[in-house]
């Protein structure tokens, strides 16, 4: 076996050049509670720590400044700071270190607040700071340089794929945040489908002048797959099978913005002549005519289930709306389990009301055995109605599009149903499992909500973020030691994201662009060949034995 | 008594800060160690806990379905069996280590959980090293 590889996660740990130690009051919130001079005088105990400030609170700008000059003696190579949460205070403190010539990756909070004096008192609280202090001080000594690289012409184009409203809407996005644009639609022609979003935007006619802006900085490829994807953000390299011939382009981002496909509503067969669909009516009211007698919207599918998506409650109060403006007495009625008013639609759904349109709750499947009659339980009055109709309007229906040969050449799972899955869709709602990827469109699992069109202009918004100045490839990455390998598999199996391989000499090696640091495989191989620069297993058992009162060393 | 908590840096780390904001109490007992995400814990760090003089090891990772890395979590849990298996034969009860799922937003959960294992060691006695 050969000494450790010089870099990276699995060479020796060298001994720090000094720590410096923060202790941030908080504006009392810790300092009030929790006595920082005991803590000063305990770390003064550690010749590691080579300066302590006890500061008032750390957020104030005058605070910063003090630290950068206890970072810039020449002294230190990295701080602990032991304040609020590090999600909420990370960020600023990675800027104060790129500021102060420190390496970001070694910068250590150590949570006080919330997880310390917000809950505990007196001598516990105390007992317990001195405790976390010593794990992180502990963890700070033993941190290493996470590798970074800085990315090289940045690539800022934007790779759209989709089918339709949403990824015309991420495409227009894009370009006017300043990006080039490539679409690309997997099976047929492109369709702007905008109709049942106009409830609350006005961008019928975007697309067309969007194409005629753009020029030549905007392609749209129809008929086309996805073939391959390497790389990251900023430089991702994307081949494309095109009718005319495989092509390869670079991109800076992926946005996949598929949208659900029309499919035939069942129910429409079955009432023939007199039935029709939301879309049908919409634009038929456009075009000015207007259907006779009255209308009833039905907006459940058979099984008595509310619209199939949140959308045709939309189109429904959209088009009774029109109805109701243009010819203010004809008799229009929604029958609903439920109404989904999002955004503005909350407001169409009052101006529906106070028009005039009558909405019945039920909750169940109409009886519609009679032709031209309804019989409908209002679940409020408590009584079955009768509802003579001319034309009953029923919801337009979508079906998933198939995606399994996007999804496998990016790695994204599917859910049950076919749709995109969405990995977190409180803490990063527009983000996929692949870093650089980005995700919209109905054809995405638990829509946020907010409607497609608000959703792919976030996904466009984080996407432009993300190629927002200096790019690096960074992050903790797991690296194999090859020479530990025993070519088991077992990585390569447990990998949530398939960065894993065997290569061709017989050793496992780790794609750094797919792996997201998650340390499952640093868990699992049997043959201790894989670890983290920052979650090394000595790291973090030199922590465990800090917590305990134990020297971590 | 001392507790150890491998805490995920997504909703195990969060809801512990969710449990402070909302000014939930548990016992001071309990020290975080934070991890990237629950699937890269090794049946080492429970068993070096246990060396190391901790009464109870919590793994507190997000809930099922919504690990930040996919099924980090579900890993984390068979480690957590594994673990019991091995200190079942070095005669240490199993009950003293758990994995718990939490959401970021339940930090009464997370207080919760700190009360049930400071519960399990008043039941079980000191840890291994500190009988
Ligand atoms: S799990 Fe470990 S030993 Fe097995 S292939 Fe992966 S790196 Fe090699
Ligand atoms: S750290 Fe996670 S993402 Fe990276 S290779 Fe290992 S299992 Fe895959």
């Amino acid at each position: 076996m050969k000494a450790p590889s010089p870099t990276g996660p699995h060479s020796a740990i060298e001994p720090p050049k000094g720590i410096a130690l923060f202790l941030c009051g908080c504006n009392g919130k810790i300092g009030g509670r929790i006595s920082l001079d005991e803590l000063k005088l305990d770390a003064m105990n550690d010749e590691r720590v080579r300066s302590i400030d006890v500061m008032e609170d750390c957020c104030r700008d005058e605070e910063l400044d003090r630290m950068r000059l206890s970072l810039m003696t020449g002294e230190v190579d990295r701080f602990v700071v032991a304040g609020c949460s590090y999600k909420t205070s990370f960020e600023r403190f990675e800027r104060l270190a790129i500021g102060s010539g420190i390496d970001p990756s070694l910068i250590e909070i150590c949570n006080l607040n919330e997880q310390c004096a917000c809950v505990h008192e007196g001598k516990e609280a105390l007992e317990k700071a001195r405790r976390m202090l010593a794990v992180s001080i502990q963890r700070s000594a033993m941190l290493q340089p996470v590798p970074r690289t800085k990315i090289e012409d940045v690539v800022r184009t934007m790779l759209v794929i989709g089918n339709g409203h949403s990824a015309a809407v991420a495409s227009m996005g894009s370009f006017s945040l300043g990006h080039d644009v490539m679409l690309i639609c997997p099976g047929g022609t492109f369709k702007d489908e905008s109709h049942g979003e106009d409830v609350f935007t006005l961008e019928e006619e975007g697309f067309d002048r969007f194409r005629k802006d753009a020029g030549g900085r905007f392609t749209l490829i129809e008929s086309s797959e996805l073939k391959g994807l390497a790389g990251g953000p900023g430089r991702f390299k994307a081949d494309i099978a095109t009718p005319h011939g495989d092509i390869q382009t670079d991109a800076g981002c992926v946005i996949v913005a598929m949208d659900e496909e029309e499919a035939e509503n069942p129910l429409q067969t079955r009432f023939g002549e007199r039935c029709t669909d939301q879309h049908s009516l919409g634009s038929m009211l456009r075009s000015g005519k207007r259907p006779k007698g009255t209308v009833v919207m039905l907006a459940m599918d058979e099984s008595g289930e509310s619209a199939f998506d949140p959308m045709s409650t939309h189109e429904a109060v959209h088009n009774a709306l029109y109805l109701k403006g243009s010819s203010p007495r004809s008799d229009v009625y929604i029958v609903t389990k439920e109404v989904f008013a999002l955004g503005q639609c909350e407001f169409g759904y009052r101006r529906a009301q106070e028009s005039g349109v009558k909405i019945v709750r039920t909750d169940r499947f109409p009886d519609l055995s009679k032709e031209g009659e309804m019989a409908v339980l209002d679940v409020h009055l408590g009584e079955t109605l009768l509802l003579r109709y001319d034309l009953l309007v029923v919801d337009n229906v979508r079906k998933v599009p198939d995606m399994k040969g996007i999804t496998s050449v990016i790695g994204l799972p599917l859910d049950r149903s076919g749709r995109l899955r969405r990995p977190n869709a409180k803490l990063k709602p527009s983000s996929s499992l692949r870093e650089g990827v980005y995700l919209c469109g109905t054809a995405t699992e638990r829509n946020l909500g907010i409607g497609p069109t608000l959703e792919a202009k976030a996904a466009v918004a984080r996407a432009s973020a993300s190629l927002h100045g200096e790019l690096f490839a960074e992050g903790d990455k797991a690296e194999v030691w090859q020479e530990k390998c025993s070519a088991c598999l077992t990585c390569v199996r447990t990998c949530p994201y398939g960065a894993p391989s065997i290569e061709e000499e017989g050793r496992a090696s780790i794609d750094v662009d797919l792996c997201q640091g998650c340390g499952v495989c640093v868990g699992i191989c049997p043959s201790k060949a894989i670890q983290m620069c920052s979650f090394r297993d000595d790291q973090i058992q030199a922590q465990i034995r800090a917590a305990l009162g134990g020297g971590g060393r | 008594m001392r507790i150890i908590a491998l805490v995920c840096s997504f909703c195990g780390y969060a809801s512990a800060d969710m449990a402070g904001v909302t000014g939930q109490s548990y016992p001071a007992s309990v020290v975080p160690v934070r991890m990237p995400c629950t699937g890269r814990l090794d049946v080492s760090h429970i068993l070096s806990a246990f060396r190391n003089g901790a009464d109870a090891v919590m793994v507190v990772g997000c809930l099922e379905g919504n690990c930040n890395y996919q099924y980090g979590n579900i890993e984390a849990r068979k480690r957590v069996e594994q673990a019991r298996g091995i200190l079942a034969q070095l005669g240490i009860d199993g009950e003293r280590v758990e994995m718990f799922n939490i959401a970021s937003n339940q930090g009464w959960r997370f207080a919760e959980a700190v009360k049930e294992m400071e519960g399990r060691v008043l039941r079980l006695g000191p840890g291994p090293v500190r009988r």
